[in-house]
Order: C-alpha cells, then sequence, then structure tokens
C-alpha cells in the first residue's frame, strides 16, 4: 500500500453519539482521519407540519416536548415564550420562577446524563454507573415535582401547571444538599483522574475561531472560550433577576484549550451553578398565581383570536434553543412553526474537532458535543484499492476505545 | 482500601428491585390509567377536542336508556399521559389515577370503554 491511500469510512445513518440518524464520512490515512464529511437531515418526524395543521397551540405544547427527550423542558419553555409573545400573554412572576426551577433540574439531570455517556465512551463503566446512580436523585425529584420523570407535562401557555409546594421545596432544597456534597467526588473522578485526563486533553480541539464562525453553541461555545449563553445574554423567565454569568473552562484553571476535557470542565461547574440557582429560587420565589389565564377554555379561545409572531430562546442543556411562532386570527394551528434545536450547530464543529484525530477517538469526540449516546450499528469500511467492504460495528469500534484507554494507562502515548 | 469496598458492595442491599413482586412507590402527582366516573360527565366532548394525541373518541353508552348521550372513550395506546382531559374537563369526570400496570396480552384492554367497570384495587 502506497503511503497515501486514503480509506472513506461512513459512520451512520444511526451514529454513536446521537439517537437520531445522521452520516459522518471520515476519510483515514492510517489512523489519522484527514477528511471528515457530515450529512444530516436523515429523519423527519414532521412535529412542525403537525403543530401547523393538525394541533392547536395548547396541544403542541405536548409535541414540543417530544422533540427530544432529554431537554423536554426547553423546547416546550422556549415554545410558550414564543406563543406568549405573539399573543401578549403576560406570566406571572411565581411561574418564571418554577420553570427556571424546572430548567435547571433539567440540565443538571443531562448534564449528569452526559457525563456518564462519555466515561462509558471511553471504557470506564464504573464511573458511567456512578453518575447514573447520582442522577436518579434528580430523576426521582423532578417526578416529585412534575408527576413523570422524562415527559413532564408541567408548561402551559401562561405559566405553569403545577406549583412547588413547601414539601416540594424542602425535597429540593435536601436534593441540592445532596449534589453539593457529592460535586467534590464527582470533580475528583473527573477532573483529577489521569486516564480521563489522557483520554480527552488535546483531543477534539475546537478553536475560538471555528467556534465562533460555525456558530457552536452551548457548553461546546463555552468551552472553546466563548463566552456566549442565552441566559446570560437575552435573559428569561428568571435569570435575569439571577445574572447568570457564562461558565468558561479558565475559571477552572486558567486556560482555555477548547477540547473534550475542557467540555467536561464547563459541564462539571454547571451542575455547580445549577444548584446555585435553584437554591436562589427557591429563597426568593414570590408568591402569587402560577398561570395567567385558569380557565383554560378561556385561554384557547384567546389562542384562537391571537394574532403575530414570536420568537422564543432558551439555554437547553446542549445550547441555544429557538422556537419562531406565527399565530392567525381564526386558525387554531400554528400559521408558521420553526424549532432550530442546538444541535443543529453543534454539527458542523465536529469537522474541525475530528480532523487530525484517531477512529478510536471519534466516539468520545462526537459524544462530547451532545448527550445521547446510542446506536452505532454499523460502519462498513470500504477499500477502495482491493474492492473489499468488511463492516466495522459498534461493539468493534467500542473495543478500539477502550484498548485505547488501556494503551494509555500502560505506556502512556 | 479496595477490601473495604469489596465488602461494603458485599453485605449492601442491592440497588434494584424484583419487578412487579415489589415495586417503587409512585409520586403523588404521576399520571396513570385514567378513571372515568361517568355520572358527572355532560357530553361536552372538551375533552376529546383538547386530547393532543386523539386518543379520545365520544362513543355511545351501553347502558342507553340510562346515559343516552355520548361519552368519553380512552384508546390507551395513543395516550402521552399529558394529563390535559383531566385539566380541561368542567366537571372532573376524567381522572388520572397511580395505576401504571398497563402491559397487556389482550389489545382490546387497551380501550377503555366510558361505561366500564371501576378497577377495584385502586386506592
Ligand atoms: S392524558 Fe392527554 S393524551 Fe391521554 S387521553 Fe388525556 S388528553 Fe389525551
Ligand atoms: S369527561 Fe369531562 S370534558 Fe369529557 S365530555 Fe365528559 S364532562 Fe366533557
Amino acid at each position: 500500500m502506497s503511503e497515501d491511500t486514503t480509506y472513506t469510512i461512513p459512520i451512520g445513518p444511526l451514529h454513536p453519539a446521537i439517537h437520531e440518524p445522521i452520516t459522518l464520512k471520515l476519510q483515514v490515512s492510517g489512523e489519522e482521519i484527514v477528511g471528515v464529511d457530515v450529512i444530516c437531515s436523515q429523519v423527519h418526524r414532521g412535529i412542525e407540519w403537525i403543530g401547523m395543521n393538525r394541533n392547536h397551540p395548547i396541544q403542541s405544547i405536548y409535541l414540543a416536548e417530544r422533540v427530544c427527550g432529554i431537554c423536554n423542558i426547553c423546547h416546550p419553555l422556549c415554545m410558550v415564550q414564543a406563543v406568549e409573545k405573539a399573543a401578549e400573554i403576560e406570566v406571572p412572576e411565581r411561574a418564571d420562577y418554577i420553570r427556571t426551577i424546572m430548567a435547571e433540574l433539567e440540565r443538571i439531570h443531562s448534564h449528569l446524563l452526559w457525563a456518564g455517556v462519555a466515561a462509558h465512551e471511553i471504557g470506564f463503566d464504573t464511573v458511567f454507573h456512578y453518575t447514573w446512580a447520582l442522577r436518579e436523585n434528580v430523576m426521582d425529584l423532578i417526578e416529585y415535582l412534575t408527576g413523570n420523570r422524562v415527559t413532564k407535562a408541567i408548561m402551559m401557555i401562561g405559566g405553569v401547571r403545577r406549583d412547588i409546594t413547601d414539601e416540594g421545596a424542602k425535597k429540593i432544597r435536601e436534593g441540592m444538599k445532596f449534589y453539593l456534597s457529592n460535586f467534590r467526588k464527582i470533580e475528583e473522578i473527573f477532573l483529577h483522574d489521569p486516564t480521563i485526563k489522557m483520554r480527552t486533553r488535546d483531543v477534539g480541539i475546537l478553536t475560538k475561531k471555528d467556534a465562533l464562525e460555525l456558530c457552536a453553541v452551548g457548553p461546546v461555545a463555552r468551552s472553546s472560550g466563548v463566552p456566549k449563553d442565552v441566559r446570560q445574554d437575552f435573559p428569561y423567565a428568571a435569570y435575569g433577576d439571577y445574572g447568570v454569568k457564562a461558565i468558561l473552562p479558565d475559571q477552572y484553571n486558567g486556560e482555555i484549550h477548547g477540547d473534550v476535557f475542557d467540555r467536561i470542565i464547563v459541564r462539571l461547574l454547571e451542575v455547580k451553578q445549577s444548584v446555585n440557582i435553584i437554591n436562589w429560587a427557591l429563597e426568593n420565589m414570590p408568591s402569587g398565581p402560577i398561570i395567567s389565564e385558569k380557565n383554560l377554555v378561556r385561554l384557547k379561545l384567546r389562542l384562537k383570536k391571537a394574532e403575530g409572531e414570536g420568537v422564543g430562546r432558551a439555554e437547553a442543556p446542549r445550547g441555544e434553543d429557538i422556537h419562531y411562532v406565527r399565530l392567525q386570527a381564526n386558525r387554531e394551528p400554528f400559521l408558521s412553526w420553526k424549532i432550530r434545536a442546538p444541535t443543529y450547530n453543534n454539527v458542523l464543529p465536529w469537522i474541525p474537532m475530528l480532523l487530525g484525530q484517531q477512529i478510536a477517538d471519534v466516539p468520545i469526540v462526537a459524544a462530547s458535543t451532545d448527550p445521547c449516546m446510542s446506536c452505532l450499528n454499523r460502519v462498513t469500511v470500504v477499500d477502495t484499492d482491493k474492492k473489499k467492504e468488511f463492516q466495522i460495528t459498534k461493539e468493534y469500534m467500542h473495543d478500539l476505545s477502550v484498548k485505547k484507554t488501556r494503551r494509555l494507562i500502560r505506556n502512556g502515548r | 482500601m479496595v477490601m473495604e469496598v469489596v465488602l461494603k458492595n458485599l453485605f449492601k442491599k442491592p440497588m434494584t428491585i424484583k419487578f412487579p413482586y415489589e415495586s417503587i412507590e409512585t409520586a403523588p402527582r404521576y399520571r396513570g390509567k385514567h378513571e372515568f366516573y361517568i355520572d358527572r360527565c355532560i357530553s361536552c366532548a372538551i375533552c376529546q377536542r383538547v386530547c393532543p394525541n386523539q386518543a379520545i373518541r365520544m362513543v355511545p353508552s351501553k347502558n342507553k336508556e340510562k346515559y343516552p348521550k355520548l361519552y368519553p372513550e380512552i384508546d390507551l395506546g395513543k395516550c402521552c399521559w399529558c394529563g390535559l382531559c383531566e385539566e380541561f374537563c368542567p366537571k372532573d369526570a376524567i381522572k388520572l389515577t397511580q395505576d401504571y400496570f398497563l402491559s397487556t396480552f389482550d389489545p382490546n384492554t387497551v380501550i377503555l370503554p366510558p361505561d366500564r367497570e371501576k378497577d377495584k384495587s385502586l386506592k
């Protein structure tokens, strides 16, 4: 084989890092990745179409909740904000605080879920189980507050559907104390463990320039040193009262590398920040109604008469989420509904991140932008020189990754 | 130190439970299988119109003399457990209970007719 032989490895449409199908074409020369192509739009569920043709806005909240299983507070939150702007509906202050608390609980669970998946990707299953066991605590809390672990059904146009009682507030405080007392341990595992550092330091680097040019959002942008956070730049719900500061990795150790390790730092610090925001919100929560229009039938009629457009923005655990909504009088479904989920922006940065890396790094680099890791079912390697095809399964890829961890532990490279 | 952890884990209770012989208590706000009180229902069909998944159909009841109008029939297979039917109902005729034992071998039991027997096991 000559020196410059490159292979093309297509990954997907089912990919290691996300549930949603996406195709990644990698050109490799030996172990090194020399070319990356990302092909999106492999799945279409018609969510926006249903919202524009079948459902009225109140029903669409529960559709928005199902855009993503993990971000099922920020999508409906974003959508109701857009509708509230379009129909000029007020939100009581207490509802804003409850929304904030729910959104931050979601961030805690999402970041812990991500941390577990990242550990699993580099072959550290003990840490995976440990973080997910920690995550159960916040899931139980969410179930207690909303009635369900995943699809919470708590958002409503003009407020929220369920209040936080004194008993609930007590439970939240206990839960937050639990996380603060365990934070040191998580930090110890993730940020001081030499193996994790070896696998993630200076891997999958996204420079600040690339992050800005490719419009990366959320923790991915922040770990490259771009101080952007919707909660800070365009505060919504109760964030304006709190004054969120975007978390950059240099707050932890004074350096910004823009690598996977920095993304771990940012997400772990954000868990701590969320705990602080929740504690603050509980202390300062005003009393009063939780929804501006209690009679839901009347709310529905008012929405039917409303005309106008609105944009909702929210900082999802993965980055900025945007919903655009347009209402027309005497038309129940939205005239227009557009969702821009954060992962959309964070896919293109994969290209600079993956260039120059090894195949064994693909799972952890891809996972570092996005918290759901599921189904890399089949990767076909096409050897163009020999006209031979064979398949790499998820297990093989995972194996490669685990082996690299072992190799690094043994001889440091 | 390793021995200490191993011994500790050996004598710890397992984190899992033996479902379905044991089950974890649900949260008080849990939204499970619907209970329907036909005597309270005024057949306004608001629940049908609000259901995001079109899981509710208005059907006549079996006992036509006593209940001559149309009443909601709920398809649990389509339901997404949003609880909107419960919240919109002006007469509190639909309640979501704590019952989450919904898996079944008989597809017909997934559809709850309006005049169904009340579930005795419910609290
Ligand atoms: S809970 Fe929601 S989806 Fe289920 S029947 Fe009621 S309105 Fe329909
Ligand atoms: S259950 Fe309630 S909402 Fe549905 S038809 Fe009867 S009274 Fe109306």
